[in-house]
């Protein structure tokens, strides 16, 4: 059995194209409706069964509020475009949030980079002494030494570039 | 009555009805179905075109049954509107009785 509510909401559900004013003023008069009848002694079964079909009234109520198929299309175009705009926007928002992941992971490797090498810089640097004492000060430890701390140094340069390369790789690219 | 034909004509009740005094819209709906086979569907529509053109203006009053009753009143406007209307019917279907008495005597 369906109650006053369940019906006024049907109806309300079936008459959404029209705008909400009218849509309203409907409502209420149908609701006047199921309190006149109701005084004269039916319940809401009875009140339902001596209306229409909601089906035939809202497409009385339509035909009258010159609500034709046309303009029915016409706001579900407009309904798909409001939803491909919203959809678009949360796309753009979730590029940018992308973008900002990658800057941050390519930031954090590049501080990784730099903590490795300087471990490294520390490790080459305590080690010299037990060159020095196994080869004394030669030629050999001084020559091996600079050029091992030349190597760090330019493979530390390298990986930040590589690293800065492949930020600018991802976030150009997403952006695009 | 087709309802291309009623359409028209169903509005005309309608101001007909409330120029006799102030109706709520179910007391529309009772009166007309008394003469007309009409439905709500069609008579509370017409209500709420009327009354946003400015045909007629409202009123609640308070009734023990229930919600507030949304009385219509005519306006100024709705009254000319009314008597305009009303003679162009007139004029009509004098012309089409006299059309279709004619095609009768045949």
């Amino acid at each position: 059995m369906q109650t006053e509510h369940e019906f006024l909401k049907k109806l309300n559900e079936k008459l959404k194209m029209l705008p909400d004013d009218d849509r309203n003023d409907i409502i209420d008069s149908y609701r006047q409706q199921f309190s006149e009848m109701r005084a004269e002694g039916m319940d809401d079964e009875q009140i339902i069964n001596n209306l229409e079909s909601i089906d035939v009234i809202a497409e009385n109520i339509k035909k009258e509020f010159n609500i034709s198929r046309k303009s029915e299309f016409q706001a579900k175009l407009r309904q798909q475009y409001h939803n491909a705009k919203t959809s678009s926007k949360a796309i753009e928002s979730s590029k940018k949030s992308l973008v900002k992941t990658c800057k941050v992971i390519c930031h954090v490797a590049v501080l990784v980079a730099i903590i490795i090498f300087a471990l490294a810089f520390i490790a080459t640097l305590f080690t010299m002494p037990l060159a020095i004492y196994v080869w004394g000060v030669t030629v050999h430890a001084i020559g091996f030494y600079v050029s091992l701390l030349c190597l760090e140094l330019i493979t530390l340069l390298i990986s930040i570039r590589i690293i800065s390369r492949i930020e600018k790789f991802f976030t150009g690219g997403i952006n695009a | 009555m087709k309802s291309q034909l009623k359409k028209g004509v169903l509005e005309l009740c309608v101001l007909a009805t409330i120029s006799e005094k102030d109706c709520y819209g179910y007391e529309v709906v009772s009166i007309l179905k008394k003469d007309i086979e009409v439905t709500e569907s069609t008579i509370y529509p017409i209500l709420r075109r009327l009354t946003k053109s400015g045909i007629f203006s409202t009123y609640l009053v308070e009734s023990e049954s229930g919600p507030a009753r949304k009385y219509y009143q005519m306006t100024i406007l709705g009254m000319t509107e009314f008597q305009n209307k009303r003679l162009e019917y007139m004029e009509f279907t004098n012309k089409v009785t006299k059309i279709l008495g004619g095609s009768n005597a045949d």
